[in-house]
């Protein structure tokens, strides 16, 4: 299986910040989710894959090409969706295909015009007209007029109303139907990757804390709660995220090592959960 | 090919503004008329192409095209190039145009000026614009537009200051050297011109190779 995105130990620094040895891959045909708190590194690693940051060290493929090296080649099959327009904001929807689509070789204006169409954009509307739902659906036409192989996605959903939310994840479910296209869904909002991801690459502080399957970390997990009397300190070693209370506790643990445990309760977790508790614990070390 | 997509993207990224810019030549007409120089009219419209090419950078930070530019396929080289090649055809249409409107204005009010000293004035300041450009456009790559504006308003107080009498200069300049040609005077001016603007793009080209966005 061949590999639409693939990092190896990537470092960058900054004065407050850094990016410690980033490596996960991302197989063609896949949605990963890229999650972590505000300020984990999502951002920083797009910007790195994307090229607009320079690596201190490490190694970034796209489609098994250096992603510097062979950085035309990539471009023409890349597609991006930030929180924000990236559009000049007096543009029209015309313009916006006039400025883009000598770039590419595979441009379909055909498909640009279905596509505003289809998602109820008006091409003589200016950028800065559109709501931000709408500018999101922009950026998506724009990158399935050219037929991009890769959507990376940097946080699109924060900030949109559920009905939009809900209306991208089914764009994304029906862009990877072609099994040659992949996505990286950065966000804080986990509930959407609940819904469409394959796999998760999770990030906290600067480093990868787990990448790979979705549902192999979900059934690595699980959400603990117990009554006081049984929170003793060989159990706390195997909390993450402990939550005390004045009847008993909650914290999530690995499944495998609290199965064989009695007098607690284990249920399913969720991502949300998972971040929440590594995040926490990860605050209470630093303390 | 890739370079004059950029030249095209940054025409488009400049184009909502055109209106605003209309305003521009026809100031450095209502002060050719009042000064009753047009030479002087022609130097300031060159000196507004200046200030319009910047107009790509300080729209780009606005709208932190940083990001689109990253998205599309082209090295960060061609970015650079065509930055150069948008300068290089702004001065030349606005030369040509402001040699059209100063030669329209000569017929109506009878203002003196002949067309071949309105062209070798437009091509002797080529390599006083472009060492302009030269310079700053290596620091608004290094610095951004906002950190590098105030540099960007030199120019333009420069030829308030000193365009009548650059004007004056030149023409007389291109008149006492009537043993030089004016194809020697051309080539002399294109090639330093040129040449100028070749070296600042280097520079520039290694300085947004490294930059972080």
């Amino acid at each position: 299986m061949s590999n639409a995105i693939e990092l190896k130990n990537v470092n960058k620094s900054f004065k407050t910040f850094s990016l410690k040895d980033i490596s996960f891959s991302l197989d063609t045909g896949f949605i990963m989710g890229f999650v972590g708190q505000n300020g984990a590194g999502k951002t920083t690693t797009i910007k790195l894959i994307l090229d607009m940051l320079k690596l201190d060290s490490g190694e970034i493929k796209i489609f098994n090409k250096d992603h510097q090296r062979h950085a035309d080649v990539i471009k023409e099959d890349l597609g991006i969706v930030m929180d924000k327009s990236y559009f000049v904001d007096e543009w029209t929807l015309r313009d916006v295909e006039k400025a883009m689509s000598p770039f590419y070789i595979n441009w379909s204006s055909l498909k640009y015009s279905k596509l505003l169409k289809d998602f109820g954009l008006d091409k003589n509307k200016k950028v800065k007209e559109l709501s931000k739902g709408m500018n999101m659906k922009l950026m998506i036409a724009v990158a399935l007029s050219h037929d991009a192989k890769l959507l990376i996605l940097d946080e699109p959903t924060s900030g949109l109303d559920p009905v939009a939310r809900d209306e991208l994840m089914d764009m994304l479910r029906e862009y990877v139907l072609d099994e040659n296209r992949s996505v990286l869904f950065s966000t804080h909002i986990t509930s959407d990757l609940e819904k469409i991801a394959d796999y998760v690459t999770v990030i906290q502080n600067g480093k990868i804390y787990y990448t790979g399957p979705k549902d192999e970390l979900l059934e690595q997990y699980a959400l603990v709660k117990g009554g006081q009397n049984v929170l003793n300190d060989s159990l706390k070693k195997l909390l993450i995220g402990l939550r005390e209370h004045s009847v008993g506790f909650d914290a999530i643990a690995k499944r495998d090592e609290v199965k064989h445990l009695k007098n607690i309760v284990t249920e399913n977790v969720t991502l949300d959960e998972i971040i929440i508790r590594i995040e926490k614990e990860s605050r209470k070390s630093e303390k | 090919m890739k370079s004059n997509n950029f030249v095209k993207l940054d025409f488009y990224t400049v184009k909502p503004y055109f209106k605003s810019m209309m305003f521009l030549p026809v100031i450095a007409l209502i002060i050719g008329l009042v000064m009753k120089n047009l030479y002087f009219m022609i130097i300031m419209i060159a000196g507004y192409s200046w200030m319009i090419s910047t107009y790509p950078f300080s729209i780009g930070e606005k709208f932190n095209l940083d990001v689109m530019y990253s998205a599309l396929p082209g090295s960060r080289k061609r970015i650079v190039n065509a930055r150069y090649l948008y300068f290089i055809l702004l001065y030349w249409v606005a030369g040509i145009m402001s040699i059209c409107i100063a030669y329209v204005v000569h017929l109506l009010t009878g203002l003196e000026f002949e067309i071949l000293q309105g062209i070798l004035i437009v091509i002797s300041v080529f390599p006083l614009a472009s060492l302009i450009a030269g310079i700053f456009y290596c620091a608004m790559f290094k610095f951004g537009y906002l950190k590098a504006r105030f540099v960007n308003l030199i120019p333009i107080v420069l030829i308030f200051l000193g365009g009548e009498l650059l004007s004056t200069f030149v023409k007389e300049s291109l008149m006492d050297i009537d043993q030089i040609s004016p194809a020697f005077i051309i080539t002399i001016s294109i090639v330093v011109g040129i040449l100028i603007l070749y070296i600042s793009k280097i520079i520039s080209q290694k300085i947004y190779q490294k930059k972080d966005f």
